[in-house]
C-alpha cells in the first residue's frame, strides 16, 4: 500500500519529500537517508574510507557509478583525504577539507539534501565525514559525449564545419568562442519536473529587443511538463500559431547559425541533451536562407536563394497546375504538348487527379521510409522506387509518364527548402484538390489563401512576412537576394531595436584604387 | 467559433458557384480538331470537313499522332459541329483549332455567319489561320495529303509561317480579319490556297490572295501580285525582287533579297482634290548577279533604278487593277484618309467606291542595296 502511494507521487511532492529529510552528525544516519532516497537504484555507490594518520576520521563518497571521472576521485579526493594530516577535528572539518585537502576546481559545502541529491544525479560526488553535518559537492562530472562533427542535416560546402553535440555546456562554449564578448548573456532555467533539464537562453544584451526577451521568459516560464528530451518539446509550447504549417521558431544544429542569429538581435534557446538549438523570432524569409549563403560569393548566394524561393512555389503548385491545365484548360497547352500528354494517357484507367494523388502518396511513403530505414537497405529502396514506380507503373498503364515527371519535379523542388517541408506537405494536396475541382480558379484561390495566412501570422510579435511586404531597398538587401556584407548596414527592424550594424563611421568596400 | 465556421463554410460554398470553368474533362477523351474546311452545299447546308488528331497506340513503341478526316453537315456551323457527336467520341474540341479553310461557296454567301461562330465560341482561339480555297470546294484541300503525309493542318500552318521569306502570301488570322472586315474604307483579303502538282504528287500550295468586296468573294490575284500588295500594305518581311541587270535586257537575271521594308501611305490634299502617295522604303541585298558586263560597284545605281522601276510598275498596275476590275480598296486608302482627313472622309464616305475608282495613287519606291553577300565584285571572265 505504501509502495503504491509512493509510485503515484508527482514530481513536486517528491521535491517536498527531499526537503523533509535533514542531515545530522552521524555518518551512518546520513548514509541511511541517501540509501532511502536512492533505494532500488543499483548504480548508486557509497565508498567509505579513513584517514591513515587518524583513523577516527571516517569519510564517505557518494556518487553514481558511470557518471563520474574515477581518476579524479581516486587521485584528487580519496588520495589526499587519506594522506592528509588534519589535527583540528572541530565542526568546520568539511570547510578545512574543502580548503586544504581536495584538489578540485568546484567544491561546494551544503546541508541541503535536495541539492546534494541533485548533484549526485548529475554526476558530481558528495563527500561526507563522520560527526559532521552536511556534505561537499565536488565536481567530478565526466560527460561522455560524441565528438564535434558537421551536422548531417545542415551541410555546407564552405564555411565552419562544427555542429552542436548533446552536452549543453560544450554547446555554449562553441557559441562563446564565436562571440567573445561579455555582452553575450547565458541564462539557465531548469525545465521538466522529472527530467530537470537545463535550458539556456542566450542573447546579446545590447542588440536584443527586451520586449521579445520578456516574452520568451514568460512563455518558457509557463511550460509545465514532466520531461524535455529535445528542443521541439519547448518549441511546441512557445510557438505562435501552433496549428500553422509554417514554423514560427527556427532550429539549427550549427553554432555559426546561432551566432549569426544572436548578432541580428535574435534569442537562442539551447536545451541540454539535444544538439538542436531554437532561435526566435523566426520569419518567413529565414526558411530560404542558408548559412552557406554567407560563406559564398553574394552572386551565387543570391542565385541559389532565388532558386529556393522558386522551388517552394513550384513544389506546392506543380501537381495542382498540371491537373488544372490538363482537365480544365486544355486550350492553354501548346498543341504538340497536348498531343503527347494525350498519347501518354491512352489506356490509363484512372482520371488524372487519381493518378496524381496515387503517385504523390507513394512518394511521401518512400520519403518517410528513406529517413528511418537502415542505411544498408537504401539500395533496395532506390531500386523499388525507380524501377517499380518509375518505369513499371508507366508501362503497366497505371499512371501516365507526365505524372511521374510532375511528382518528381515537385519532390525535388521540395527538397530544396527542407525547412518548409511541413508547409509543402500540407499545401501541395490542398492546391491539388482545389485545382481538380475548380481549375486554375481554385488554384488562384488557394494561393491567395496561403498568402493571406502568411501575412496574418507572427513570431513573438514580429510579423512573419517581415522584410518582404515592404519594397524598400534597405529591407530587401538580405531577403530574396543577398547583397555583399558591406551593403547590409542595418539589422532587421523590430527584431533588434539597436539597428546600426557596424561601428561609427560606417564601413565601405575596398575602393580598389592603388594607394600612392 | 461557430459563427466563424459558418462564415467560412458559406464562403467556400460560394467559391464553387462562382466557378467560371466547371468542366472536368480528361485530355485523352477529347476529339481535338486542328483544321476545318467549310463549304456550303447546294441545299444551303454547311459542310464541315475537319481534321482531327488521334493518338495511335502502336505496341511498345511511343504513340504516334495520326490525323483523321471527318465530314459533318448542319444548317449552321455550330449545328454541323454538334451533329458530329452522333459518330464521334464526344463534343468536338475546338480549343486547338489552328486553321480554317473557307470554300468559294462560303466566301460568296455566308462568310459573316461562319466567322461569327468561330469568334463567339469560347473555345476557339483568335489566332486561327484563315485561308480561302481557289478550288471548287475547301474540302479538297484538306482531304489531299501533304507532301510528308503527316497532319495536314500542322504542315499548312508551317507553310503559312514560312511564307515571310517569299512574300507571295501573308499571314491572316481571325482576329486580324475581323478588324479588317469592320474597318471603314478597306476591302478584306484572305490568302488563298490551291492544289499544286509537284513531281507527280498532288499537294496543297499557297497561292495568291482572295479579294473580298463587301464581305463577298470577288476574285483572286496571283502570288506575284500579292507580293506588291504586301509591299504597299507594309506586310513584307522578306522575299526577293528579280530584275533585269540593265534596262532593256529583257531577261531577268539578278535577284535582290528584301531585308527590311517600311511603307507609308500618305493621303495628300491639294486644291480640294485628294491623292495618295505610297512611300516604299526597301533595304535589299544583292543575292544573285547575272551580269558579267557590269561590275557590281559600277552597276549598283543601275540595279537600284531597275528595282525601283519594277516596284513602281507592278504596284501601280495592281492598284489600277483594283480600281478598274475589282473596285476593291484592299490597301486601306480610304482608312488612311479617314485617319488623316476625318472631315473630308465624312463627305466622301458614302460614295467612296466611286471615289476610289478615280483616286490618284503615286508609288514612290526607294530601294537601298546594302550588301552583296560574300562577293564584292561580280565574277569576271579569266582570259
Amino acid at each position: 500500500m505504501k509502495q503504491n502511494s509512493n509510485n503515484n507521487k508527482t514530481a513536486g511532492e517528491l521535491q517536498k519529500d527531499l526537503s523533509s529529510y535533514s542531515l545530522n552528525c552521524s555518518l551512518d544516519q546520513n548514509l541511511e537517508v541517501f540509501r532511502e532516497i536512492f533505494r532500488d537504484d543499483d548504480t548508486f555507490s557509497i565508498r567509505l574510507f579513513k584517514n591513515e594518520l587518524d583513523e577516527s576520521l571516517k569519510f564517505c563518497l557518494l556518487f553514481i557509478d558511470g557518471m563520474v571521472n574515477n581518476e579524479l576521485i581516486n587521485e584528487d579526493i580519496i588520495k589526499p583525504a587519506i594522506k592528509a594530516d588534519i589535527e583540528d577535528t572541530s565542526d568546520d572539518l568539511l570547510q578545512i577539507i574543502k580548503d586544504t585537502v581536495i584538489a578540485a576546481n568546484d567544491v561546494e559545502l551544503t546541508e541541503d539534501v535536495a541539492k546534494l541529491t541533485d548533484a549526485i544525479i548529475r554526476g558530481d560526488t558528495v563527500f561526507m565525514a563522520d560527526n559532521v553535518s552536511g556534505g561537499l559537492i565536488i565536481s567530478t562530472k565526466e560527460p561522455k559525449t560524441r565528438s564535434i562533427e558537421e551536422p548531417t542535416s545542415e551541410r555546407a560546402v564552405l564555411g565552419p564545419r562544427e555542429g552542436f553535440v548533446e552536452d549543453l555546456m560544450l554547446n555554449l562554449s562553441l557559441i562563446r568562442r564565436k562571440l567573445a564578448t561579455p555582452d553575450l548573456k547565458f541564462r539557465f532555467i531548469k525545465l521538466g519536473t522529472q527530467s530537470r533539464t537545463n535550458v539556456c537562453i542566450c542573447y546579446l544584451d545590447s542588440t536584443v529587443n527586451k520586449k521579445i526577451l520578456q516574452e520568451v521568459y514568460k512563455r518558457i516560464g509557463e511550460i509545465n511538463i514532466d520531461g524535455i528530451l529535445d528542443s521541439e518539446y519547448i518549441k511546441d509550447y512557445i510557438r505562435d500559431n501552433p496549428f500553422s504549417p509554417f514554423l514560427t521558431t527556427g532550429s539549427t544544429e550549427r553554432p555559426d547559425v546561432v551566432a549569426a542569429n544572436i548578432l541580428e538581435g535574435r534569442i537562442a534557446i539551447l536545451v541540454d541533451g539535444t544538439p538542436v538549438a531554437v532561435t526566435v523570432p523566426y520569419v518567413f524569409i529565414e526558411n530560404f536562407q542558408s548559412n552557406e549563403d554567407y560563406y559564398l560569393s553574394f552572386l551565387l548566394a543570391s542565385f541559389n536563394r532565388l532558386l529556393r524561393i522558386a522551388g517552394f512555389w513550384i513544389s506546392i503548385s506543380v501537381p495542382g497546375v498540371y491537373t488544372a491545365l490538363v482537365t480544365y484548360h486544355q486550350e492553354a497547352i501548346p498543341t504538340p504538348l497536348l498531343l503527347s500528354i494525350s498519347a501518354a494517357r491512352q489506356g490509363v484507367p484512372f482520371p488524372t487527379i487519381v493518378e496524381v494523388i496515387l503517385l504523390s502518396i507513394v512518394f511521401e511513403m518512400i520519403r518517410d521510409a528513406g529517413v528511418r530505414m537502415p542505411s544498408n537497405l537504401g539500395q533496395a529502396l532506390s531500386i523499388v522506387g525507380a524501377l517499380v514506380l518509375g518505369s513499371a507503373a508507366v508501362e503497366a498503364k497505371i499512371v501516365s509518364a507526365p505524372i511521374v515527371i510532375i511528382v518528381s519535379v515537385s519532390a525535388i523542388t521540395g527538397f530544396m527548402v527542407p525547412k518548409l517541408m511541413i508547409a509543402i506537405v500540407c499545401y501541395r494536396p490542398l492546391l491539388l484538390l482545389l485545382s481538380a475541382f475548380l481549375g486554375l480558379y481554385g488554384y488562384v484561390f488557394g494561393i491567395m489563401g496561403i498568402l493571406l495566412h502568411l501575412c496574418s501570422i507572427s513570431s513573438f510579435g514580429v510579423p512573419y512576412m517581415l522584410q518582404i511586404t515592404n519594397l524598400t531597398a534597405y529591407e530587401m538587401k538580405d531577403t530574396a537576394i543577398r547583397m555583399p556584407q558591406w551593403f547590409i548596414k542595418y539589422r532587421p527592424k523590430i527584431i533588434s531595436l539597436n539597428r546600426v550594424r557596424e561601428g561609427r563611421g560606417g564601413s565601405k568596400p575596398w575602393s580598389g584604387k592603388r594607394q600612392r | 467559433m461557430v459563427r466563424k465556421t459558418t462564415a467560412l463554410t458559406v464562403l467556400v460554398m460560394t467559391l464553387f458557384t462562382f466557378s467560371g470553368c466547371w468542366d472536368y474533362r480528361e485530355i485523352d477523351k477529347l476529339p481535338v480538331v486542328v483544321g476545318m474546311a467549310i463549304d456550303i452545299n447546294d441545299e444551303g447546308k454547311h459542310v464541315v470537313t475537319a481534321e482531327l488528331v488521334d493518338i495511335a497506340e502502336s505496341g511498345h513503341e511511343s504513340a504516334m499522332v495520326k490525323p483523321r478526316i471527318i465530314r459533318t453537315e448542319g444548317d449552321t456551323l455550330f449545328d454541323a459541329l454538334r451533329n458530329a457527336i452522333a459518330f464521334e467520341k464526344g463534343r468536338i474540341y475546338t480549343g486547338h483549332l489552328e486553321l480554317v479553310i473557307l470554300g468559294r461557296s462560303a466566301l460568296e454567301s455566308r462568310l459573316v455567319e461562319v466567322l461569327d461562330f468561330l469568334i463567339r465560341d469560347v473555345e476557339a482561339r483568335m489566332s486561327i489561320w484563315l485561308l480561302a480555297s481557289q478550288e471548287d470546294t475547301a474540302a479538297e484541300l484538306l482531304e489531299t495529303n501533304t507532301i510528308t503525309g503527316k497532319v495536314r493542318t500542322f504542315e499548312i500552318s508551317q507553310m503559312i509561317e514560312a511564307q515571310k521569306d517569299l512574300a507571295k502570301s501573308f499571314e491572316m488570322n481571325i482576329n486580324e480579319f475581323m478588324n479588317q472586315m469592320q474597318c471603314r474604307g478597306c476591302s478584306s483579303v484572305i490568302p488563298s490556297m490551291k492544289l499544286h502538282n509537284t513531281a507527280g504528287t498532288e499537294t496543297q500550295a499557297l497561292s495568291g490572295t482572295a479579294i473580298l468586296k463587301n464581305n463577298r468573294l470577288s476574285g483572286f490575284i496571283d502570288g506575284e501580285e500579292t507580293k506588291y500588295f504586301c509591299l504597299i500594305t507594309d506586310r513584307v518581311k522578306g522575299g526577293i525582287l528579280v530584275i533585269d541587270s540593265e534596262p532593256g535586257k529583257q531577261r531577268k537575271d539578278t535577284a535582290l533579297e528584301i531585308l527590311e521594308n517600311k511603307t507609308k501611305i500618305k493621303p495628300k490634299l491639294s486644291d480640294g482634290k485628294i491623292s495618295i502617295e505610297v512611300e516604299i522604303k526597301t533595304k535589299v541585298a544583292l543575292g544573285e548577279h547575272g551580269s558579267t558586263k557590269h561590275k557590281y560597284s559600277e552597276g549598283i545605281e543601275v540595279h537600284k533604278k531597275q528595282a525601283e522601276d519594277l516596284i513602281r510598275d507592278n504596284a501601280s498596275a495592281l492598284v489600277k487593277k483594283m480600281q478598274t476590275e475589282f473596285d476593291a480598296d484592299i490597301f486601306g486608302f480610304g482608312h488612311s484618309i479617314h485617319m488623316d482627313y476625318p472631315e473630308l472622309w465624312r463627305k466622301i464616305e458614302d460614295n467612296w467606291d466611286e471615289y476610289f475608282k478615280t483616286l490618284e495613287v503615286v508609288i514612290k519606291p526607294a530601294v537601298e542595296i546594302t550588301e552583296s553577300g560574300l562577293l564584292q565584285e561580280s565574277i569576271t571572265k579569266g582570259d
